[in-house]
């Protein structure tokens, strides 16, 4: 037995886990990030020069323009929740379900829509339906000789339809996924005993995805009341205010920082609640396990509604797509986007006016940096953090899991609100640096970079660790030579995700910047104060160019599409 | 080689006790099975003795060296155990022999003898030449060989197993019974074997130890538990058996209804319950008894009965017969062909050394 004599040496301590630390800090650091904000925004709201006080509650709950701009973010979710259900659910079904032409194509445009920031879908539409320029009233006109409108963008019914039309591929992700887990064989049964298609889809069928239909229409709520660049853009040129722009508006000089912390709280006890009752719908799962394994599944055959169907879907996409992508080619390439674009419209003007010009330059590099840091750090915590989670290794380890998620609660204005308020006095002067937007990135992004790291170490067995842990390693090396490997794939899935959403994020930004801190979605909604569409245009192209980039690298590199899907070979 | 001395092990998940109070000794170069249904404690104890669980109450000790209790636990990597994982667990970013060499690095084993170890114990399990293959590209059976090298080449003190065999097909599963047997006998590393298949455990064990509610309820070589089973739960989980509740009525012998047998027991008490345990292949069928041939003769109980049910099954035929007079079915294992058909009287002839007498409670 020389080998294993040799191999092990008594040592002190022996008993002692010296990995134990790194777990800790990692979930401290977590900690700090999360309830450090959130904290200072609960003491700022009931604070004051003379002690505890509720009058801010009772100012911007008693004032009727506050109290309009929460009915109008009120009425603004449901809507385009209701909007994004009634699109995104039988998008869902047609794609999972049925012999739709087409599957394939109208899953990438989906995903393509999924990706885009919504706020430049809005000035896409500005382009496009805005009551005097916008290119589809003056085709209207044109055709019709009308002098009205057909369409106003700045209303809220305009609001609701942009709204929806960004938020509807939550519902159909969440109800696809459910669909993938039904068998064939609970609808068959239904057939053989004489329901018609839509007889089974509707009792049979419906009932059984029912909890990821409420689930999606909560997220595409959620999505909803967290916005502010679509009310922003279309709001306010229409007089109206949702709670997020107006929290904006409590932070124009002269910031009004105890009001904007008292606002903050009716919208964040709204997500939290509208939160719970989704968690409540899915069961611990967190999504709708409808039990059994899937398995075979038949498509149902539309017969003659092929056609319309795809043309219903394909109609969607142009909203979502097609046209506010065209018109935003169009106006980076053209002097006047309101014109045709002839040969002498042409122009590459808008691209050297806007990368030769040194702010535009500092914001795009300030993005690429704030990025790619957060990307790393994010993607390195959330590995952490899912591993010790994943592996019970400190002790309230669903505590951490947690904290990890909650960030999904608080929209990105009131985080901003947060943040500003931690961050704004000693010992930690962040603000007006670059590193306050990247904690804010860091905390907004921590849920999306959690889940995904949570899914990818979940599928390493832990006797993986186990066997390299018997034969003499410990707990650090099989960290770094067993898991690290296998779940580098995942890693940098989590990576692109955190990327991604940190280069279209505007709802913290545009609380948090200050003149030296610019990043390019701020600067696109500053352009949009200077009517410079030709140069939102371009910024916006160039923002969508750089999102596809990563898309397609994980798609091609890890055989993985954004929305969480293998790459299927066959039927889509 | 040491031996792994188990004393009051306990482990509690919630308000569960998986383990609860075990007591085992292994003694050196000895494979001990682990065998029980699903839930009674195995693995959980498998896994206190390698380390990845800390014991609520009790010790584990491998030789004097005492390696967990409720205080301290001494981490897996230091323990110099191996272990072969019901999944195999073999990294599938490593090549096979990169697999099996992982242990041999943290014993200071200069490359060159690292290398000579790894293609012996590769040529052992035969699968000399697999060493660049991934486990991707091997076979379910292959794989399981990999899992079984890369635990043996570290010369560990003691080998842990948890339930190695049971993702294999049932041909495989048979042929690496004896396999492991063999390297065992080859090796006579001190082992520890989880399974709930008790042929498994028959064949491969020194000694079985039969686990309930995180107890021992037996332990002993296989024949023994076979043949003189302690308890209801060991008599009926090792192998088939026939159990009948009767009462007392002499020194030797037990009554149930119209039915009277005489057992394996010198001193009974009168009237008290007793369980006996009857094999179903000691029991012989035969043309049936002429009047006053019933009863026990010469230490041999012959009773009348009928059959109910005759299946054939290729080398033995499975019988369900009915003693007359009795609420007593009995199942009997009987050579092919059948002796007799449904509804035919038999005579019924089971020695009284067959008739185990059991515990009443269990």
């Amino acid at each position: 037995m020389a080998g294993a004599a040799a191999r092990l040496r008594p040592r002190r301590f022996e008993g002692l886990d010296r990995a134990a630390p790194v777990w800790l800090l990692a979930a401290a650091a977590l900690a700090l990030l999360i309830l450090l904000p959130l904290g200072w925004l609960a003491y700022m709201s009931v604070s004051s020069r003379s002690g505890f006080t509720l009058a801010h509650y009772a100012r911007v709950l008693g004032d009727p323009a506050l109290q309009k701009a929460l009915w109008n973010t009120l009425v603004l979710a449901l809507w385009s929740g209701l909007l994004a259900l009634a699109i995104g659910a039988p998008l869902a079904w047609l794609s999972a379900r049925t012999d739709l032409p087409w599957r394939r194509t109208i899953q990438h445009l989906i995903m393509a829509s999924f990706v885009t920031p919504p706020f430049l879908g809005a000035f896409a539409w500005v382009m496009l339906a805005g009551p005097n320029a916008g290119a589809l009233n003056r085709l209207y006109r044109s055709l019709t000789g009308a002098t009205d409108p057909l369409l106003n963008i700045f209303t809220m019914p305009g609001l609701i339809f942009v709204v929806a039309i960004y938020t509807f591929p939550y519902v159909y992700i969440m109800i696809t996924n459910t669909l993938g887990l039904i068998a064939s064989d609970l609808e068959d049964a239904a057939a053989i005993l004489g329901a018609g298609r839509l007889q089974v889809a509707w009792t049979i069928t419906l009932p059984m995805v029912l909890p990821a239909i409420l689930s999606g229409f909560i997220l595409a709520v959620l999505q909803a009341l967290a916005l502010f660049g679509s009310p922003a853009i279309l709001a306010l040129p229409a007089g109206f205010h949702t709670v997020t722009t107006q929290l904006w508006a409590f932070f124009q000089y002269p910031p009004r920082v105890e009001m904007a912390a008292a606002f903050s709280m009716p919208l964040l006890l709204a997500t939290a609640l509208l939160l719970l009752a989704q968690k409540r719908l899915l069961g611990r799962r967190g999504y709708a396990a409808v039990g059994g394994k899937g398995g075979q599944r038949r498509v149902v055959r539309l017969g003659r509604w092929r056609y319309p169907a795809l043309a219903a879907g394909l109609a969607v996409l142009a909203c979502a797509v097609f046209l506010p992508y065209s018109i935003l080619l169009k106006a980076a390439f053209s002097r006047a986007w309101a014109q045709p674009l002839t040969w002498e419209n042409f122009t590459l003007e808008n691209w050297s006016f806007t990368f030769l010009h040194s702010a535009t330059q500092s914001a795009i590099v300030n993005t690429l940096e704030l990025g790619v840091l957060t990307a790393c750090v994010g993607a390195g915590l959330a590995t952490l953090l899912a591993y010790v989670t994943n592996r019970r290794l400190v002790v309230g380890h669903q505590v951490l899991a947690f904290l990890a998620l909650a960030p999904v609660v608080i929209p990105g204005v009131v985080l901003a609100v947060a943040l500003f308020v931690a961050y704004t006095r000693p010992p930690f002067l962040l603000y007006g640096t670059l590193w306050i937007l990247f904690l804010a990135y860091l905390t907004k992004e921590m849920p999306v970079g959690y889940s995904q790291s949570d899914a990818t170490l979940r599928s390493i067995h832990p006797e993986l660790e186990e066997a390299g842990r018997i034969l003499g390693a410990g707990r650090l090396r099989v960290l770094r030579e067993i898991t690290a490997p296998l779940a580098r794939s995942g890693i940098i899935a989590t990576w692109c995700f955190v990327f991604i959403g940190v280069i279209r994020e505007l709802s913290a930004s545009i609380i948090l910047f200050t003149p030296n801190t610019k990043v390019m979605s701020v600067v696109i909604f500053d352009l949009k104060e200077e009517g410079q569409f030709g140069a939102i245009a371009v910024l916006g192209v160039f923002m969508l160019a750089m999102t596809f980039a990563i898309v397609v690298l994980m798609q091609a590199v890890l055989g993985r599409d954004v929305m969480g899907g293998r790459q299927s070979s066959g039927a889509g | 080689m040491p031996g792994v001395t188990i004393t009051g092990l306990t482990k509690r998940f919630g308000d569960v006790a998986a383990v609860a109070g075990l007591e085992l000794t292994v003694r050196p170069g000895e494979l001990v099975s682990l065998l029980g249904p699903s839930g009674c404690g195995k693995t959980t104890t498998l896994r206190l003795v390698a380390g990845f669980l800390t014991p609520d109450g009790g010790e584990i000790r491998v030789g004097d060296r005492v390696l967990s209790s409720a205080a301290v636990v001494i981490p897996p990597e230091r323990r110099r155990m191996a272990m072969i994982f019901q999944s195999y667990a073999l990294w599938p970013h490593m090549t096979v022999a990169q697999n099996v060499t992982y242990g041999l690095r943290f014993a200071g084993t200069p490359r060159a003898e690292r290398e000579r170890r790894v293609d012996e114990i590769l040529k052992a399990v035969q699968l000399s030449g697999y060493g660049a293959r991934y486990p991707g590209e091997l076979s379910g059976g292959q794989q399981q060989r990999v899992a079984v090298a890369r635990a043996l080449v570290v010369e560990p003190e003691i080998l842990l197993l948890d339930e190695p065999l049971s993702n294999l097909d049932a041909s495989l599963r048979e042929e690496m019974r004896f396999e492991i047997r063999r390297l065992h006998e080859r090796f006579g590393i001190t082992t520890l074997y989880v399974t709930h298949d008790q042929a498994e455990a028959m064949v491969i064990s020194d000694r079985v130890a039969v686990l309930r509610d995180g107890r021992v309820a037996q332990v002993g070589a296989p024949q023994e538990l076979f043949e003189r089973p302690r308890t209801r739960f060991v008599a009926e989980f090792i192998g088939k058996t026939n159990l009948i509740d009767a009462v007392a009525d002499g020194p030797a012998s037990v009554t149930r209804g119209g039915l009277r047998l005489r057992v394996a027991a010198l001193a009974l008490t009168s009237r008290a319950p007793a369980v006996v345990s009857i094999r179903p292949h000691q029991i012989a069928l035969g043309p049936p008894p002429g009047p006053g041939a019933v009863g026990a003769i010469a230490g041999v109980n012959v009773l009348a009965g009928t059959v109910v049910r005759a299946s054939y099954l290729g080398d033995t035929v499975d019988y369900q017969v009915r003693l007359d007079d009795t609420d007593v079915v009995l199942r009997v294992t009987g050579p092919a062909p059948a002796r007799a058909r449904p509804g035919e009287a038999v005579a019924v002839t089971v020695p009284s050394e067959a008739c185990v007498l059991l515990p009443a409670t269990d």
